[in-house]
C-alpha cells in the first residue's frame, strides 16, 4: 500500500495544493460576502488558515518514509550545489579519487599477496612440515626450494628448513595418527620443456606425491588427477595440466585426456585437467603440470639417484593435512618424537642428538609464500604510505569544505530562517560530503583496477624469478572501498557539517561574508581548524617525502655498489642442449666449444660460463673441511663452478696463485683444483698460507679439492648481503650460463651469438639473453618498487599539500579583502600586503615541517631493515625534503598573495 | 525555531474531533474546520490549516476516506468519508480520553485536602 503511495506522490502533492486552494478560495468568498473587501479578506483567510506552505509540508510529511526521502532529497540538492561549483567538486573528487585508489590498489595487492587462501579443500588444515635444530645437521646435500615459511638459515646458530631426506619422507607419508594425508613435493631442479604438436615451450610444474590431489581436495576439470598407484616406480608415465595452461597451450581441447606430450623429449600421457583456479602451492609462481614422484628421473637428470636414498641429503619438502580433532602442537609433539629417533640413530646420523632435532608445522592455508616473506615489510611501508595519502586527501578535502561552508553562510542562514532544523542541515551537508566520497570512490576503483594491474605488470617483469600475481577485483576489496568511502566522506565532512550548523542568523543574512564588524571569536575558531588541517597535510606530507628520499638513495646506492667484479658490457645467456640429446661429458666439450667459438668473435674480449651467473639471485652452497683437521667442523661456503677464463671475463683480479688452466678441465682426478676468495682465505686459514692445502667435501680421508689460487671478494648472489667465503671450481659437465664481455653493447651481439650455436648444433635454443646490468637490476625490483612507489606517493602527497595550502590562503585572502583594502588605504604598501600573506603561508608550512620531522625521526626506524647505505634519520635527506616542501609552499603562496596586492581599496572599501 | 507542537490539544484531540465530526456526515476541509468552530463555540482555537496535516494522517492510516466531487457551490472539493476501521478507533479513542478526563477531574476537585 505504502508503495502505492510512493508513486503516486506527485498526484498526492497536486491533490494537496488544490484542496488548500480550494479551502482559501471558499474562506475569501465567505468573508467578501459578509461585507470585507476582497484584499482584507485574502489577507484574513491566510492570517487564519496559518503558513500554507508549512503547513503542505506537515501534511505532506504524514506520508513520508521520512528518512528515505529526506536522504533522496538531500542527494538531490547536493548534486545540484556541486554542479553549480565545478571546480571545488572536480578538485575534491579528485582528490578523494587518488586517496581512496592507491588504498584500493595496494589494498588488493595485500589481498592477492597475503590474504588470500589456497583453493583446495579446508585449507585452514593444511600445515608445511619444517624441521628445525640447535645447528645444522651433517648434511651432504641440502636443497631448498624457496617458500619455507620463516627464516631458511643454515648456520652455527640454530637451523631450520623444509627440506627432509627421502627416508623420513617415507616415515611420514603413510602417517595416519596425526594426518589425514601427508604429500611429499619437489620441483624439478633445471627447466622442464613440453613439446605440443612439435610446438616447444618452457613450462613450470613439480614432481608431487599420488596423493597430492587427494590431500588438497582439487578435482579434475577433464580427465583425472593423479593418484597413489602413478606414484610407483615403472608406472606409465602420466602428467595433470593446470586449467589456465591448458586452456592457453591447448586450446581448451576437451579431448585432452590421453593425448601425448613430451616433457624434455619423453613422451607423457596427459591423464587430465585439474579443476581451475588451482595453480599449485606458490602464491605468484604458478604450476602449470604435475607429475608423479616416481616419473622424475625420466626428465630431470640434474638430481643423481644416489641422492634420493642418501638420508644425508635434504630436498624433498612436504605438506599434510591435519585430522580433525588434533591440534598443531599434538602433531608437533608427535611428529617430533618420530623425527628425532629416526635422524639421531641408525647408520646414517643426521642430527647429533645434542642437537635436538624437532618438527613443526607452520600453518598452510594461504600456500607457500616466498612472496609474502619478501613483500610483507614493504607492502606493510606500502599501505602506511598510502594510507597518510588518504589522510592527507580527506584533511584536503575538509579545508576545501569548510571554506565552502563559510562561502554559504548566508545560504544556510536562510534556510535555518525558513525552518530548518539543525540535524537537518548537518545531514545534508554530511550527505554532499559522502556523495563526494561516494564520487570519489567509484573514480578511484578505476584508478585502483589500473594501478593494481600496473603493479602485477612490473612484479611480472622482474626477471626469471617473475612473479604472476592475480590482482583482480573481489568482494572484500569492494568492500574496503566502499568502508573507506564512507569513513572519508564522514570523516571529511563532519567538521565542516557542524561548523556550517552553527552560524548567528542575523549578522549572516546581512554580512557578504567580510567579518571585519563581527565579534568574531566564533570565525577565529572556524578559520583555526582551516589553518591546522593544512598544518598537519604538510606535516603527513613530510613524513612521506622523507620515507621516500630515504628509499630513492637506498637504490641508488644499491646500484653503485661495488660487486667486485665489472658488470659492464657483459652479455649473459643460457642454452638448453637436453634436446640435442648432449649429457655428460658431450655437454662438457659443447660447452667449451661454444666459449672458444664465442672468445674468437671479433668485439668480444672474452667469454666464459658458470654453473649460475653472479648476481642471478641463485647461490650453491656447500660445506668443507681442511683434509688434515678432519676433527673440526667444517665451515659453510658458498660453491661456483666455473668455466674457463671465468675470472677474466668477469674482471676479477686475481691476487695470489692462479686461476684454471684447460688442463684442469680435462683431468677429472682428485684432488682437483680450487680457486678461493679473501674471505675464505682469512675464514678458513688466517694468518697460514692457503696455497697448497687440502679440503674435503664429505668425511672421507681422501681430499677432494687444493687450493691453488686466490682471487678478491665479489658479491655472489645478492647485493646487500655480505660477502661470502666462496669456491669456485671447475665446472664439469652440467649445464650452466654463459658470459660475454664486449668492447661495447653487449646486446648487439645476440645475432652473432645465435649463429655460433646454429653452427654447432641446430638444436641448440638461445634462452634468456640479458646483460649483467639487466640481471642485477632485476634483483632489485623491490627496491625499484618501493622507489617508485614510493616517490609517487610523495610526489602526490606534495601536490596535495600545495593545494591545500594555496586553498587555504587563497580562501584568506577573499575573506579579508575588506581589511587589506582598509590596510592599504592607510598606506600600508604592496609590500606589507604580500608579506601578510606570505608570511602567513610560511609559517603554517614551518610549522607543518617542524611537526612532520619530529615524527619523521620516530618514524622512519621502521624502515631500517629495507635501507642500504644510508641510516633512517639522515640529516641530508631531512634537510633536502624540508627545503622542498618550505619551496613548494612559498610557490602556493605565490597567487593569492599577488591578488592580495591587487586589492583596489576603493573597491575593496565599498563592500560593506 | 520549528517547534510546531503549539496546540493547546493533547496529540489525537484533532483527530478525534475530526472523527467524530465525519461520523455524524461526511464534509470537505473547509466545511469541517468550519463545523469544529462553532460547535465548539470558538472555545478551542485551532488554525484552519492544522486540520490538513491530520486529515492526511487519518488517510494514510486508512481511517478516513476521500473521494473528490463537486459541491453544492459548483467548487471542487475533496469530500471525507469515515471508514469502518476510522469509527472503531475513534470509539477506542473517545473512552479512552473520557477515562483520562475522569481522572483528571477527580484530581483537580475541591474538598480534598
Amino acid at each position: 500500500m505504502w508503495l502505492k503511495q510512493l508513486f503516486s506522490r506527485h498526484r498526492l502533492n497536486n491533490d494537496l495544493s488544490e484542496e488548500i486552494r480550494e479551502h482559501l478560495e471558499e474562506k475569501i468568498e465567505e468573508l467578501v460576502a459578509s461585507g470585507m473587501s476582497r484584499k482584507e479578506a485574502a489577507h484574513a483567510a491566510r492570517r487564519e488558515f496559518g503558513n500554507v506552505t508549512l503547513i503542505e509540508e506537515d501534511s505532506r510529511a504524514a506520508w513520508r518514509w521520512p528518512s528515505l526521502e529526506n536522504f533522496l532529497m538531500d542527494v538531490r540538492y547536493g548534486i545540484r550545489m556541486l554542479r553549480k561549483n565545478p571546480g571545488f567538486t572536480t578538485v575534491a573528487v579528485l582528490t578523494l579519487a587518488l586517496g581512496i585508489g592507491s588504498n584500493t590498489a595496494i589494498f588488493s595487492l595485500i589481498n592477492a599477496v597475503m590474504l588470500r587462501t589456497l583453493p583446495v579443500r579446508n585449507p585452514e588444515q593444511l600445515v608445511v612440515l619444517k624441521w628445525k635444530a640447535r645447528q645444522n645437521p651433517g648434511t651432504r646435500n641440502s636443497y631448498f626450494w624457496g617458500g619455507c615459511p620463516g627464516e631458511n638459515t643454515f648456520s652455527s646458530s640454530g637451523a631450520s628448513s623444509c627440506s627432509f631426506s627421502y627416508r623420513v619422507y617415507e616415515q611420514f607419508h603413510g602417517n595416519r595418527d596425526v594426518f589425514s594425508g601427508v604429500f611429499g613435493f619437489v620441483p624439478p631442479s633445471g627447466v622442464t620443456e613440453i613439446t605440443v604438436n612439435g610446438q616447444t615451450s618452457q613450462a613450470r610444474g613439480d614432481f608431487v606425491s599420488g596423493n597430492f590431489f587427494s590431500t588438497l581436495g582439487v578435482e579434475a576439470a577433464i580427465g583425472r588427477v593423479l593418484d597413489p598407484l602413478d606414484d610407483i616406480s615403472g608406472a606409465p608415465p602420466v602428467v595433470v595440466l593446470s586449467h589456465g595452461y591448458w586452456q592457453s597451450r591447448f586450446g581448451s581441447d576437451a579431448s585432452v585426456a590421453g593425448k601425448t606430450v613430451l616433457l624434455n623429449g619423453i613422451p607423457f600421457t596427459v591423464s587430465g585437467v585439474a579443476a581451475p583456479g588451482f595453480v599449485g602451492l606458490e602464491i605468484g609462481v604458478p604450476r602449470q603440470f604435475w607429475v608423479a614422484l616416481a616419473a622424475r628421473y625420466r626428465i630431470d637428470d640434474r638430481f643423481p639417484k644416489e641422492r634420493e636414498t642418501d638420508a644425508k641429503s635434504v630436498w624433498m619438502q612436504m605438506m599434510g593435512r591435519l585430522k580433525s580433532g588434533v591440534t598443531v602442537q599434538q602433531a608437533e609433539a608427535a611428529l617430533s618424537t618420530m623425527f628425532a629417533s629416526s635422524v639421531t640413530s641408525g647408520p646414517d646420523v643426521l642430527f647429533k642428538p645434542e642437537l635436538d632435532p624437532q618438527i613443526e608445522l607452520p600453518g598452510a592455508s594461504r600456500g607457500l609464500n616466498s612472496l609474502r616473506e619478501e613483500f610483507s615489510k614493504p607492502l606493510f611501508v606500502l599501505m602506511t604510505a598510502v594510507g597518510l595519502i588518504l589522510l592527507i586527501a580527506c584533511a584536503n578535502v575538509a579545508g576545501l569544505m569548510l571554506a565552502r561552508a563559510a562561502a554559504r553562510e548566508k545560504e544556510l542562514a536562510v534556510r535555518f530562517a525558513l525552518g530548518a532544523g539543525r540535524r537537518r542541515i548537518v545531514r545534508q551537508l554530511l550527505t554532499e560530503s559522502l556523495m563526494l566520497a561516494v564520487a570519489g570512490g567509484g573514480l578511484g576503483i578505476l584508478f585502483a583496477y589500473w594501478g593494481a594491474r600496473s603493479l602485477a605488470e612490473f612484479l611480472a617483469s622482474s626477471g626469471e624469478g617473475a612473479w604472476e600475481i592475480n590482482v583482480n577485483i573481489d568482494p572484500r576489496m569492494l568492500a574496503f572501498t566502499v568502508g573507506i568511502s564512507c569513513l572519508v566522506g564522514v570523516f571529511s565532512g563532519l567538521a565542516p557539517a557542524l561548523r556550517g550548523s552553527g552560524v548567528d542568523l542575523i549578522p549572516a543574512l546581512k554580512q557578504r561574508g567580510s567579518d571585519s564588524k563581527r565579534s568574531t571569536r566564533g570565525r577565529e575558531r572556524r578559520f583555526g581548524l582551516g589553518a591546522a588541517l593544512v598544518v598537519a597535510q604538510v606535516a603527513v606530507s613530510i613524513l612521506v617525502l622523507a620515507g621516500a628520499g630515504l628509499l630513492v638513495r637506498t637504490l641508488v646506492n644499491l646500484r653503485s655498489a661495488n660487486t667486485g667484479f665489472d658488470a659492464r658490457n657483459i652479455l649473459l645467456f643460457d642454452i638448453d642442449a637436453r634436446l640435442s640429446g648432449d649429457k655428460g661429458s658431450k655437454l662438457g666439450n659443447l660447452y667449451r666449444d661454444i666459449q672458444t667459438r664465442l672468445a674468437g668473435v671479433p668485439g668480444v674480449l672474452s667469454a666464459s660460463y658458470s654453473s649460475t651467473t653472479l648476481l642471478s639471485g641463485a647461490e650453491m652452497t656447500t660445506t668443507f673441511r681442511i683434509t688434515d683437521a678432519l676433527a673440526q667442523s667444517g665451515i659453510n661456503v658458498a660453491e661456483l663452478p666455473v668455466g674457463p677464463d671465468f675470472f677474466q671475463t668477469m674482471r676479477i683480479p686475481a691476487l695470489t696463485g692462479r686461476t684454471f688452466l684447460a688442463a684442469d678441465y680435462e683431468n677429472s682426478g682428485k684432488p682437483q683444483p680450487m680457486v678461493i676468495n679473501q674471505s675464505l682465505a682469512r675464514r678458513f686459514f688466517g694468518e697460514r698460507k692457503p696455497l697448497g692445502r687440502l679440503l674435503s667435501e664429505g668425511d672421507t680421508k681422501t681430499p677432494d679439492y687444493e687450493v691453488v689460487g686466490i682471487v678478491a671478494d665479489t658479491k655472489y648472489d645478492s647485493l646487500r648481503k655480505e660477502v661470502a667465503p666462496t669456491a669456485y671450481l671447475p665446472m664439469g659437465p652440467q649445464p650452466g650460463s654463459f658470459e660475454i664481455r664486449a668492447a661495447v653493447n653487449p646486446r648487439a651481439f645476440i645475432p652473432t651469438v645465435r649463429q655460433v650455436l646454429a653452427e654447432l648444433d641446430s638444436n641448440l635454443v638461445l634462452l634468456n639473453a640479458k646483460t649483467q646490468i639487466e640481471q642485477i637490476d632485476q634483483g632489485l625490483y623491490q627496491e625499484r618498487l618501493l622507489a617508485n612507489l614510493s616517490s609517487l606517493f610523495a610526489a602526490l602527497a606534495l601536490a596535495l599539500a600545495c593545494i591545500g595550502l594555496y586553498g587555504l590562503l587563497s580562501y584568506e585572502v577573499t575573506r579579508r579583502t575588506h581589511e587589506i583594502g582598509v590596510r592599504m588605504a592607510m598606506g600600508a604598501e604592496q609590500r606589507n600586503v604580500l608579506l601578510l600573506v606570505v608570511g602567513k603561508g610560511i609559517a603554517l608550512a614551518v610549522f607543518g615541517i617542524t611537526a612532520g620531522i619530529a615524527a619523521a625521526l620516530g618514524v622512519t626506524r621502521y624502515l631500517e631493515a629495507m635501507l642500504y647505505g644510508v641510516k633512517p634519520i639522515d640529516p641530508g635527506t631531512f634537510l633536502c625534503v624540508a627545503t622542498l616542501l618550505l619551496g613548494v609552499a612559498v610557490a602556493a603562496c605565490y597567487i593569492p598573495a599577488r591578488r592580495a596586492t591587487k586589492v583596489d581599496p576603493m573597491v575593496a572599501l565599498r563592500y560593506e | 525555531m520549528k517547534n510546531r507542537e503549539q496546540r493547546d490539544l493533547f496529540p489525537g484531540a484533532l483527530e478525534m474531533m475530526i472523527l467524530r465530526t465525519l461520523k455524524r456526515q461526511p464534509l470537505h476541509g473547509y466545511a469541517l474546520a468550519q463545523h469544529i468552530k462553532r460547535t465548539s463555540k470558538d472555545l478551542l482555537q485551532i488554525e484552519e490549516g492544522s486540520l490538513y496535516p491530520a486529515l492526511q494522517r487519518l488517510l494514510k492510516e486508512e481511517l478516513v476516506k476521500a473521494v473528490w466531487s463537486i459541491s453544492s457551490t459548483n467548487r471542487r472539493v475533496r469530500i471525507y468519508k469515515l471508514t469502518a476501521k476510522g469509527a472503531k478507533h475513534l470509539e477506542q479513542e473517545v473512552s479512552r480520553f473520557e477515562r483520562m478526563l475522569e481522572g483528571i477531574t477527580r484530581v483537580l476537585a475541591p474538598g480534598e485536602s
